[in-house]
């Protein structure tokens, strides 16, 4: 039986970039820059969502001559209701938050 | 490539011979893995890659010590391939060390594998066993000792080798040899204190460890000579070498693996 936790800020981030993403597929690195997120903070949520079956993975089939084919990374189906049901508890979460007066950390506020 | 044979040639011999000074036994229980792991070290290609700067040397090291081909869902996974290929588009050296940390992190910290934990215990389990049937036979005139400083290092370096070949991945190999040893060295702890207290009772003078003559003067006296920690940590550091060598033994026996991991 799998443990259901609560995401974590990081994690929560991730989803929401991931789903935010017009073209589908995203680069780990681009992830990182994009949240202001260490790898060694993006790579075991990528690795988590993966192995969950919420995040697909694929090799980039056409990579620039004089560099290996980068890994990307996309929402499944599953991941994209995961990203659904946080965003909209992160909605339900936003008047909570302002009228008790907490911040959300500027890096990852640019992903909700 | 021949200096590299050579320096495996003169590493065995001069194992043998410190080993031949403390256990002529030793010798040749011990030296196998050494000679087995130099035949297949120096089969090893040049990787090409001397140029490879801090960063891709640190992402390459995690990525080798945590290759794994497939995911528990049979999917091909290389995640160390993946890292790799995103530190290739990073140009500033900066930037690329601080990846590449985040990055080796990642790969070592990923979460271990339950059959490591399985199989450590099956192994321990049996060992324990082995050696209390021994000790039910009698102790000899070497004790227990003899068998357990000597037997798990081979059994450790099997593991981890088997492991290691069989799923094409160092980072299985490693888990379970390492795991087989911590958990071979509670097995062999428990049945010492067992075993000690029960020669206690049939011949108070003769120690488990090494049959020698020694004056206990209580059951407690007697086990915590055996399970005395020094005991224990000199077990670990004769043992601690062998998973190592068969699980890099074990991935190197099938080559290098085909992506450019």
């Amino acid at each position: 039986m799998r443990r259901s936790r609560k995401p974590t800020p990081q994690t929560i981030a991730v989803v929401l970039a991931l789903a935010d993403n017009p073209s589908g597929w995203s680069h780990g690195y681009h992830l990182c820059r994009q949240l202001g997120l260490k790898a060694g903070t993006v790579y075991p949520i990528l690795m988590r969502l993966a192995e969950r079956g919420q995040v697909e993975t694929a090799w980039e089939t056409d990579p620039p001559s004089g560099r290996p084919a980068r890994h990307l990374y996309r929402l499944s189906g599953e991941g994209a209701r995961l990203a659904e049901e946080l965003r909209a508890a992160a909605a339900a979460e936003i008047p909570r938050t302002s009228r008790s007066g907490g911040v959300i950390r500027p890096a990852l506020g640019e992903a909700f | 490539m021949t200096t590299r044979r050579t320096g495996w040639i003169v590493g065995a011999l001069a194992v043998a011979l410190v080993l031949s000074m403390i256990a002529p036994g030793a010798v040749i229980v011990l030296a196998v893995p050494v000679a087995v792991v130099g035949s297949i070290l120096t089969r090893r290609r040049p990787t090409g890659h001397e140029d490879r700067d801090v960063a891709e040397r640190l992402v390459a090291a995690a990525a080798t010590l945590t290759s794994e081909r497939t995911s528990s869902d049979g999917e091909q996974v290389d995640w160390g391939a993946a890292v790799r290929a995103e530190l290739a588009t990073i140009t500033v050296p900066r930037e690329r060390r601080r990846f590449a940390v985040g990055a080796a992190v990642a790969l070592l910290g990923r979460p271990h594998s339950r059959r490591s934990f399985v199989v450590a215990a099956a192994v321990a389990v049996a060992f324990g066993a082995g050696v209390l049937g021994i000790s039910r036979a009698g102790l000899g005139d070497d004790g227990l000792g003899s068998v357990t400083m000597l037997l798990p290092p081979v059994m450790l370096f099997a593991i981890a080798y088997l492991c290691a070949r069989s799923t094409r991945s160092l980072r299985f190999g490693l888990e379970t040899g390492v795991v087989a040893a911590l958990t071979t060295l509670v097995a062999v702890a428990v049945v010492y204190g067992v075993e000690a207290a029960r020669w206690y009772h049939v011949a108070p003078d003769v120690s488990v460890l090494d049959g020698d003559h020694v004056d206990f003067d209580s059951t407690r006296a007697a086990v915590l000579d055996v399970v005395h920690p020094i005991i224990l940590l000199v077990h670990l550091v004769f043992w601690s070498p062998w998973p190592v060598l068969g699980a890099w033994a074990g991935r190197e026996h099938r080559g290098p693996p085909p992506a450019d991991a």
